[in-house]
C-alpha cells in the first residue's frame, strides 16, 4: 500500500448489469491527482457505462465509488458534480439558445459576479473563443461548440474533469490545439479521457486502462499496452 | 333486490363497460405503441362513432339491426379516415415531436367536437337496440344485447391479436413499434404505417362507439370521460400490451360500472384516477414505458 | 438591458393610461379587467412552460385551487378579502407542491397526461362536494363582500385598477425571474436538463420550484378572478381552462414576459367575436391550436425577438 495518499477516485468492484447483460464487471479502477489518464477499449466496451457511474447517471448494481477520501456511491449526481467531477457530454450538449456567455456562466455557481465574470473572460480565452463571447451559442462551429463544453469543464473548477471523446469529429488542427488544452487543465485537474484516437491518447496520456467487455484487461503506460497481447487480441478481435 | 343479486347486476354492468373501454384503450394503446405520440382526440373519433352511427341509423328505417349492421359497415371507415386525414394533413408535418403532437391533438379534439355540435346540435341521440330481447336471470332481467357487447368485443380482441402476432402486417406493426429506424433500413415504410396505424387506432374506438350507443345515447360531449378511462387503463396496463391493457380494462371498467352502480360516477372516476397516483408511486418508469422527449 | 425594462414599464404604463385617459369604453373597460387577470395566470404558467420547458395540462388544477380557497371561504366562512386572498395563496400553493412532488417523478409525455389527471380529479370532485361548491352552478360571491380597504372592487374603475396591479406584480416577478441566475437554470433546464444536470444543478428541485412559483402565480389569479368577477364555478375548473394558458403562451411566444398577455388579449376577443356568430366557438380554440404548432412555433413576441430585437425578456 502507498503510503502516500494521492488517489483522487477509486473504485471497489463496481459492477453494472443491463437486463442480464454485464456491462461493467468487478471493476477496481485507480486514479491520482493531476494525471492524465485515457480510458480506452474497443466498441461496447464499457467506458462510456463506466464513467457514468462515476459520476452518477447510472446507479450502479454493486460495488462502491470513493472519490477524494469519502464514499460518494449513494449520492446524487448534483452532489458528485459539486464535490469535485465535471463531465462533458460525447455528443455536443450545450444550451443552443444561450450565448456563449451564459453557457459558461451556468457552469459556475456559489461565486461572486465579479470572481465569475474573471473566470469566464479567463477560460473563453485559454480555448479561444473570447471574441465570440456574446454570440449564440448554436450559431457556433461544430469545433466551436466542442471548445465551448471544453470551457465549461474548465469553469466548473472540477478536481476530476471525465471527457468523453472529445476529440470526436475534429479535424487535425483542432485536434493538435485540443491537445496541447488537455495538457495545460492536467496542471490544475484530473484528468480522465475516453479516446477512440490512439495518436491522441499515446501523446498526451500519462497512464492508460483498457476496458474490453466490462472488464479491466490491461493498465499502464503506452510502451506496455502497445506490447500488451491481450490488448491486440481485443482489438483485432474487435475487427474480425 | 339483495346484495348479491345487486351485485352481480352491477358485475354485469361493468363488464359492459369494461368491453367498450378495452376497445378504447386498446386503440390509444396502439397508436402510442407504434408511433410513440400520445392522441388526446381519441375520445373524440370515440364520439365521432357514436354520433355518425346514429345519423347513418336514422337514414334506416324498419329493423333497427339493418342500420346498425349498416354502421358497423360505414363508420369505422368514416372515423379511420378522418383520422387517417388528420394524420396526413397535420401529425406529419410536425414529425411526431412529442410536445407538438399532443397540442396539435388537443387542437383536432376541439374541431371535432365542435364541429359535431355545429353539425348535429346539442341534443343526446338514442340509437334503438338492434334486437330487443330481455333475458330472465331469476333475479332481474338483463338485455341480450348488453351480453351481444360483451361477446363482439372479445372477438375483436381476439382478432385484433391474431392480427398482432401472426400476420405479416402484425409483424411491420411489431417492428415499427421496437426501432422505427431500423424498421425503416428494412425497407418498410414508415409514414405510411404510421398513417395506417392512427387511422386504426380510431376505428377501433368507433367499433367501441357503435357497440355502446344504443346503450348510451350519442352526445358532442361524450368523449371526454373514455379518454380519462383510457389513460388510466393504459398508464395501470403497460403500454404495448394487449393483454395489460385488456387486464387493466377489466379492473377498471368493472369497477367504475360497480362503484358507479352503488355509489357515484364521479366517485368512481377520482378513485380510479387515484389509482394511478398509487402506481406513479411505486414504479414511477412504469408509466408509458421509459419514453422521453 | 435597459431598453429591456423600459420596453415592459411602458406596456405597462399604456394599459395604466388607457384606463386614466378614459379611451376605453364601458364594455372594453370589463374585457380588459379579464384579460389581465387571466394574463396573470398566463404569467403563471409560462413560468413552468416556457421557462423550465414542462407542459402541464393541468394548470386549471392551480387556478381553480386559489378561486375556491377564497370564494369558498368568503361564501361559507365570512373570511374578508385579505384573510380569502391569503387563503387562496397558501392553499395553491400548497398544492403545487404536491402535485408537483408527484408529478416529477415522470418526465416527458407522461408529465403531461399525469398533470391532466390531476386536474381532472380536481373537477370532478368539484362536482361530487356540489353540496358545498354548488357544483357546475357555482356561486356568486355578493358584492356587499367584495370591498378592500373600504373600496368597492365590483366598481368597474377600481375593479381595472386591481387587475392591472395584480397582472403587474406578476409581470414584473416574471421579468426579475427571466434575468436572475435562478431563471438562467430554469432556461438550461428546458434547453438540456440532462446537461444542466451534470453541470451539477439539482434539476428535479429547480423543477418543483418552478412548479410552485408557477402554481401559486396561477393561484392567485384565480383568486383574484373570484373577487373581482364575484362568481365562481367548476367550468374554470374544467380541461378547458387548462388548455387556455398554454394557448396564450404559445400565441404570445413562450418564454416571454409579454406572450401571455398579447396571447390573452388576441384569443379573448377572437372568442368573443366567435361566441356571437355560433355556440360552437370553441373551433377556434382547435383551430388556433393547430396554427401555432404548425406554422408559428415562436409566437409573437418570440418571432419578434428572433428576427429583430434579442434582448427582449
Amino acid at each position: 500500500m502507498d503510503i502516500l495518499n494521492d488517489e483522487l477516485l477509486y473504485t471497489e468492484n463496481l459492477s453494472k448489469n443491463f437486463q442480464g447483460i454485464t456491462a461493467v464487471d468487478k471493476v477496481n479502477f485507480k486514479i491520482n491527482k493531476n494525471e492524465i489518464r485515457a480510458l480506452i477499449g474497443p466498441n461496447g466496451a464499457g467506458k462510456t457505462t463506466f464513467v457514468s457511474l462515476l459520476c452518477g447517471r447510472i446507479r450502479a448494481s454493486k460495488g462502491k465509488v470513493f472519490f477524494n477520501g469519502s464514499d460518494i456511491s449513494n449520492l446524487p449526481v448534483y452532489k458528485r458534480i459539486s464535490s469535485g467531477i465535471g463531465y462533458t457530454f460525447q455528443i455536443t450538449a450545450i444550451f443552443s439558445n444561450l450565448t456563449v456567455y451564459e453557457n459558461v456562466a451556468l457552469s459556475i455557481k456559489n461565486r461572486r459576479d465579479k470572481e465569475k465574470r474573471s473566470i469566464i473572460f479567463e477560460v473563453l480565452n485559454k480555448v479561444g473563443l473570447l471574441d465570440r463571447v456574446s454570440q449564440r451559442s448554436g450559431d457556433l462551429s461544430y469545433g466551436h461548440q466542442r471548445l465551448l463544453e471544453l470551457a465549461m469543464g474548465m469553469a466548473q473548477r472540477p478536481k476530476l474533469l471525465i471527457l468523453d471523446e472529445p476529440t470526436q469529429g475534429l479535424s487535425d488542427l483542432e485536434i493538435e490545439n485540443f491537445k496541447k488544452l488537455i495538457k495545460d487543465f492536467s496542471k490544475t485537474m484530473t484528468v480522465l479521457l475516453i479516446e477512440h484516437n490512439m495518436d491522441v491518447v499515446m501523446s498526451i496520456a500519462d497512464k492508460i486502462t483498457v476496458l474490453h467487455f466490462g472488464k479491466i484487461i490491461s493498465e499502464g503506460d503506452k510502451h506496455s499496452i502497445q506490447s500488451d497481447p491481450l490488448v491486440q487480441k481485443a482489438y483485432l478481435g474487435d475487427q474480425c | 333486490m339483495e346484495l348479491g343479486p345487486y351485485l352481480l347486476f352491477a358485475s354485469l354492468e361493468g363488464l359492459v363497460h369494461a368491453a367498450v373501454l378495452s376497445l378504447i384503450a386498446l386503440g390509444l394503446s396502439l397508436v402510442f405503441g407504434v408511433m410513440r405520440i400520445v392522441n388526446v382526440a381519441h375520445g373524440e373519433f370515440f364520439m365521432l362513432g357514436a354520433i355518425i352511427t346514429w345519423w347513418v341509423s336514422s337514414f334506416v328505417s324498419g329493423n333497427p339491426a339493418i342500420g346498425f349492421l349498416l354502421a358497423l359497415l360505414v363508420v369505422p371507415i368514416i372515423v379511420g379516415m378522418t383520422a387517417v386525414l388528420s394524420d396526413w394533413l397535420i401529425l406529419r408535418h410536425l414529425k411526431y415531436d412529442p410536445e407538438a403532437t399532443i397540442i396539435a391533438t388537443i387542437g383536432i379534439l376541439y374541431i371535432i367536437q365542435q364541429f359535431a355540435l355545429m353539425t348535429f346540435g346539442p341534443d343526446a341521440k338514442p340509437v334503438e337496440q338492434p334486437f330487443n330481447i330481455r333475458l330472465d336471470l331469476y333475479w332481474f332481467g338483463f338485455s341480450a344485447y348488453k351480453f351481444f357487447v360483451i361477446f363482439s368485443a372479445i372477438i375483436l380482441l381476439l382478432a385484433i391479436w391474431l392480427v398482432m402476432s401472426k400476420t405479416k402486417f402484425g409483424l411491420i406493426l411489431r417492428a415499427t413499434q421496437l426501432d422505427s429506424e431500423t424498421a425503416q433500413a428494412f425497407g418498410i415504410p414508415i409514414s405510411r404505417v404510421y398513417n395506417i396505424v392512427f387511422g386504426l387506432g380510431a376505428a377501433i374506438a368507433a367499433v367501441g362507439a357503435i357497440l355502446i350507443v344504443p346503450i348510451q345515447q350519442a352526445h358532442y360531449l361524450m368523449g371526454g370521460e373514455p379518454l380519462l378511462l383510457a389513460f388510466i387503463v393504459v398508464i395501470i396496463g403497460g403500454l404495448g400490451s394487449l393483454k395489460g391493457t385488456v387486464a387493466a380494462a377489466i379492473l377498471i371498467g368493472m369497477s367504475d360500472g360497480i362503484i358507479s352502480v352503488f355509489f357515484s360516477p364521479n366517485i368512481a372516476k377520482i378513485l380510479a384516477t387515484l389509482l394511478v397516483v398509487v402506481v406513479l408511486i411505486i414504479k414511477p418508469n412504469g408509466l408509458f414505458g421509459t419514453t422521453k422527449t | 438591458m435597459r431598453k429591456d425594462i423600459i420596453l415592459h414599464l411602458s406596456a405597462l404604463l399604456i394599459l395604466f393610461l388607457l384606463e386614466i385617459l378614459g379611451i376605453f369604453s364601458e364594455y372594453h373597460q370589463g374585457n380588459f379587467a379579464r384579460i389581465l387577470v387571466l394574463a396573470a395566470y398566463g404569467v403563471g404558467y409560462n413560468i413552468l412552460f416556457g421557462y423550465t420547458g414542462l407542459l402541464s395540462l393541468g394548470h386549471a388544477l392551480f387556478f381553480s385551487a386559489g378561486l375556491y380557497a377564497s370564494g369558498l371561504s368568503i361564501y361559507h366562512l365570512d373570511y374578508n378579502i385579505e384573510q380569502s386572498l391569503f387563503l387562496g395563496i397558501c392553499i395553491s400553493a400548497l398544492i403545487s407542491l404536491i402535485i408537483g412532488f408527484l408529478a416529477l417523478r415522470t418526465i416527458g409525455v407522461s408529465f403531461m397526461i399525469v398533470t391532466l389527471m390531476f386536474s381532472q380529479i380536481a373537477y370532478l370532485s368539484i362536482l361530487y362536494f356540489g353540496s358545498i361548491t354548488r357544483g357546475d352552478e357555482g356561486f356568486v360571491i355578493q358584492q356587499s363582500s367584495r370591498v378592500f380597504l373600504s373600496m368597492d372592487l365590483s366598481n368597474p374603475k377600481i375593479r381595472y385598477y386591481s387587475a392591472l396591479l395584480i397582472f403587474s406584480l406578476c409581470m414584473l416577478i416574471n421579468l426579475w425571474i427571466a434575468k436572475s441566475p435562478f431563471g438562467r437554470v430554469l432556461v438550461a433546464i428546458r434547453e438540456n436538463s440532462d446537461r444542466a444536470l451534470m453541470l451539477g444543478y439539482n434539476v428535479k428541485l429547480y423543477k418543483l420550484f418552478s412548479i410552485i412559483i408557477s402554481g401559486t402565480i396561477s393561484g392567485l389569479a384565480g383568486a383574484c378572478y373570484g373577487i373581482l368577477f364575484g362568481y365562481v364555478g367548476a367550468s374554470f375548473a374544467a380541461v378547458s381552462y387548462s388548455i387556455f394558458p398554454l394557448l396564450w403562451v404559445l400565441i404570445g411566444g413562450a418564454g416571454t414576459v409579454l406572450g401571455p398577455l398579447i396571447g390573452a388579449i388576441f384569443m379573448f376577443y377572437l372568442i368573443d367575436y366567435a361566441s356571437d356568430i355560433t355556440d360552437a366557438y370553441m373551433i377556434i380554440v382547435g383551430v388556433a391550436l393547430l396554427f401555432v404548432t404548425l406554422f408559428a412555433r415562436r409566437g409573437i413576441i418570440g418571432e419578434l425577438r428572433f428576427r429583430y430585437y434579442k434582448w427582449i425578456s
